[in-house]
This record gives structure tokens, C-alpha cells and sequence, in this order.
């Protein structure tokens, strides 16, 4: 149950400033003797990263809107980060347009995945599986089908993509579900229900955020 | 059953993470971009630095650790009030265990240009052997980083190697040291088992998460970060090989051995199985 919206929120526009970083500076160059290189690319991930945030962050509050009737502020939160996650694999390989399509298909689609995950029933706390999972996926390959720069999207990229993304997403399932057991087993993954109940900030820290009277 | 769902959750996550980040094409296809430029002949191809390119990265450094307290708010906002304090723990302490982590041996494990384990490609279409595809990196001279430290000020550049655009080796020296790239890389590090969180909040205990953090990020994170990213990595050479554009990374080991991060460079040139940009033919 989310306790303060408002820090969300915040948080979300901290992480798109932050993003800008993420993508922009992975063409590690911003010089114009690179061209047609480095230049062009880090301005073509800072661009993209913009308007594949902004639309899904519009998107995810339509689909709200049409769903429940009202656009919430933790889903403009949400479609933003999705927006964002959806975008960073295309960043610098698309055009304008299709960073708009992107993000309006991040923000959809990841805004469909985290409503499955009461139908499917595993446990997500905060939605990361929907969001950050899906979205990144989305993301991935649809790089194969808007890429523009060096490589044409088209089916034979998008093969190589989704081939990327199983071997890389099977590996890291195996692996982590192998390291959640061992840890599980050994010294315990998760609190007790009475720890739960308690709160983990007195546990676990010996503090409280808030002292209230 | 539900807790046990909680860890069954986080490998989506993971892979998640992992995709996200590391799959696209844009190292190589920078590489493959760049024009076959006569070494020595432009400045930055001679070792000089690019003062606008590494004020950029810095920035971009700062941008994505400015991600951390975003992530931590975030997150922060979406648990209950007596859940807060733990889930900014949570998120914070993945800076200084990866931190550590990566300058120890992450950065080696995913970046380094020699190979630990590495299988044959096969063979081209041309009938030449293809570069091998290599799995997880390693080189003695970059454990804590320690090549960075032996600076030469004399030398074209103080940190000797320059690093290319998304990967360590060979194809576009763009003025930016490897240090740079290497912390830059290390933000990436940190912030990707940070965003495991949201998946165990106000459930995981705290030292279950430090102790999961530091073997993920060795076990998951460095593996497949050398897949994608390296030069070397299997998936970075399958998507090479594939793309038509992207010859430039199947030629003969023969051409420019890329001096590694190494005391003894010779020994690691030679190791080094350097795809060469320039013996690309017809570009």
C-alpha cells in the first residue's frame, strides 16, 4: 500500500533526470570528430529518452483512465519508468516517431502485465516484474523492429534480439532462482510474519521515518 | 508459499534487468559506424583526450548514481510508512557492496579483453575462422584496477589505454580514458541489483540482501555483461556476425593487437584477440 504518493512521484522524476545519463552518456562520446559517430548518437539517446518517457507516462494514465475512469498520479509514476525502461535498449537507434511509438507501447503494455499479475497470482511488492520486466523486454525487441542506425529493423534483427534476450533472461532466472534457494535455505531469504507486521525499519534498523504522535 | 514466490519472482527481474540494459546493438554498431579513419592521422585516433566527450561522461557518472535516491523514493513512496527506512537501506547499500565489488573484480570479469572461458565460432561464410566467443573475462593486471594506478605522464595519455565507444578494445578510440568508462560502467552495476528490490520489499531480510547483491552481481550481472558488452562477448559476436554492416569484427586475429591492461603488455597483446576494425574490407 503505497504510503506517499507524492515521493513516487518525485522519485520518478529524479530517476528520468538520472536517465538521461544512463542512455545519452552510453555513446561514452560526445565529440564532433566522431561524427557520424559519437555526436549524433548520444543526441539521438537524449531525445529518444525525453519523448519515450513523456508518452508513456501519458499513455499508462489513458489506459487508467479508460480502465477505472480515473488517471492516478502512481500510474503517471509508473508509465514514465516504464516509458523509460522500454526506451533504453532503442535509445540511440531510432527516430522520433518511433520513440513515440515505443513509449506508448511501453506504457501499455506494461500497464496490461502489471493488472495479470493478480490473475497469474506470484508475489511483486512494488510491480518491477511488470514494469521494469516487461517493459525491458518490449524494449528489446522492438529495437529489432524500429532500429534504424547502423542496422534496419526488420525480422532478421528481431530474431537476433529475442535470441539475446532469452539466452541472457533464461541465464539470469536460472541462476538467481539458484541463488534465492541456497540463500533461502541457508540463512533465510525473507522476515518472519511477525517482523512483517512489526515493520522492517525497527527490526532490521532500530529506527522509524516517521514519529508520529 | 508466498515467500518462496518472492524469490521465485526476483529471476524475472533479473532477466528483466539484464535484457534491458545490455541487449542492443549499439556498441558494435558504433564500432561498425565509424569510418575507417588512418590512425595518427585525426588527433583523438593519436591518444589525445576529448575534453568535451570526458566532461560529458562525468556528468553522465553523476546522472546515473543520481538515479540511486530516485530509485530509493521511488520505491520508498510505494511501501508502508513503517517499511521506509528499510527499503532506502536496501536501495543504498548496493553502492558501496557493488562499489567495492566491481572495483575488486566486476569490472575485470566484464570488461576485460582477455578471455577466461571462451568456446570456438566456427567457421565464416568465407571459411575463416570466426573471433571465439567469450564468456567471462579476465585479466591479472586489472584486478583492483590495478593498471589504472601505473600512469605514465609522460606518455600520449596519462592512463595509456582510451577507450572506444561502448567496449574496451579497438574500434573507435574517442578520447575517453578506460577509468572513466570503467566508473561509468560501475554506476550500471550498482543501479541494476537496486532495481531487484522493488520485487522483495518489506519482505527480504537485510543481510539475505547484502549477501544475494554481492553474488548476484558476480554470478549474473558480470557474466552477462561480458556477453553483451565486451568486444568478445558471444552475444556481442553473434550480433556482429550476423549484421552485414558489422564485418568489421570478423577479421583475423592477426591485425592490431590491442595493448591490454596489463604490467606486462606484450604478453596480454598477444592474448588479446583483437577484432580489427580497419582490415575490413570495402569499407
Amino acid at each position: 500500500m503505497p504510503h506517499s504518493v507524492g515521493w513516487t512521484l518525485i522519485g520518478a522524476a529524479l530517476l528520468m533526470v538520472g536517465w538521461f545519463g544512463f542512455n545519452a552518456g552510453s555513446a561514452i562520446a560526445v565529440g564532433k570528430d566522431f561524427l557520424p559517430v559519437a555526436g549524433p548518437v548520444a543526441v539521438l539517446a537524449f531525445a529518444t529518452t525525453a519523448i519515450a518517457g513523456s508518452a508513456a507516462a501519458g499513455a499508462w494514465a489513458l489506459a487508467e483512465c479508460v480502465r477505472f475512469g480515473k488517471p492516478t498520479a502512481l500510474g503517471l509514476a509508473s508509465g514514465m519508468v516504464a516509458g523509460l525502461v522500454a526506451i533504453t535498449p532503442c535509445a540511440g537507434h531510432v527516430s522520433p516517431l518511433s520513440a513515440i511509438i515505443i513509449g506508448i507501447l511501453g506504457g501499455l503494455v506494461c500497464f496490461a502485465a502489471v493488472q495479470m499479475k493478480s490473475v497469474i497470482g506470484y508475489d511483486d511488492s512494488l510491480d518491477v516484474v511488470g514494469v521494469h520486466g516487461v517493459g525491458g523486454a518490449l524494449g528489446a525487441l522492438l529495437v529489432g523492429v524500429f532500429s534504424m542506425r547502423p542496422v534496419m529493423g526488420g525480422f532478421g534483427q528481431l530474431m537476433i534480439q529475442l535470441q539475446g534476450l532469452l539466452w541472457a533472461g533464461g541465464y539470469a532466472f536460472v541462476c538467481t532462482w539458484i541463488l534465492g534457494m541456497l540463500i533461502d535455505k541457508t540463512i533465510g531469504f525473507t522476515v518472519g510474519r511477525d517482523t512483517q507486521a512489526q515493520g522492517l525499519d525497527i527490526v532490521e534498523h532500530g529506527e522509524s521515518a516517521y514519529h508520529l504522535t | 508459499m508466498m515467500r518462496s514466490m518472492i524469490v521465485r519472482s526476483t529471476p524475472f527481474l533479473l532477466g528483466a534487468c539484464a535484457a534491458v540494459g545490455m541487449w542492443s546493438p549499439e556498441a558494435f554498431a558504433q564500432a561498425a559506424n565509424d569510418a575507417p579513419a588512418s590512425a595518427g592521422a585525426v588527433p583523438h585516433l593519436a591518444g589525445t583526450y576529448d575534453t568535451g566527450s570526458i566532461a560529458w561522461m562525468m556528468v553522465s557518472t553523476a546522472l546515473v548514481f543520481f538515479m540511486m535516491p530516485g530509485l530509493a523514493l521511488f520505491y520508498g513512496g510505494m511501501v508502508r510508512a513503517k517499511n521506509l527506512l528499510n527499503m532506502f537501506m536496501l536501495v543504498m547499500i548496493c553502492v558501496p557492496l557493488i562499489a567495492v565489488e566491481w572495483v575488486a573484480y566486476g569490472y575485470n570479469m566484464a570488461f576485460a579483453v582477455p578471455s577466461a572461458i571462451a568456446f570456438d565460432a566456427g567457421k565464416g561464410p568465407d571459411g575463416q575462422d570466426l573471433p571465439k566467443h567469450s564468456y567471462l573475462g579476465w585479466d591479472p593486471g586489472l584486478v583492483f584496477m590495478k593498471s589504472f594506478a601505473e600512469i605514465s605522464v609522460d606518455g600520449p595519455n596519462a592512463y595509456e589505454r582510451i577507450v572506444t565507444s561502448g567496449d574496451t578494445v579497438e574500434a573507435a578510440p574517442n578520447g575517453v580514458p578506460e577509468l572513466m568508462f570503467a566508473i561509468f560502467q560501475m554506476m550500471f552495476a550498482i543501479i541494476t541489483p537496486a532495481l531487484i528490490v522493488g520485487a522483495v520489499a518489506e519482505r527480504v531480510k537485510f543481510s539475505a540482501w547484502c549477501l544475494f547483491t554481492v553474488l548476484w552481481a558476480t554470478i549474473v550481472y558480470n557474466p552477462v555483461c561480458h556477453w553483451v558488452w565486451n568486444v568478445n562477448g558471444w552475444l556481442f559476436q553473434k550480433a556482429c556476425s550476423t549484421s552485414r554492416e558489422a564485418q568489421w569484427c570478423t577479421c583475423s586475429p592477426a591485425c592490431r593487437p590491442w595493448p591490454c591492461c596489463s604490467s606486462s603488455r606484450s604478453a596480454t597483446a598477444t592474448r588479446a584477440r583483437s577484432l580489427c576494425r580497419t582490415a575490413s574490407a570495402g569499407r
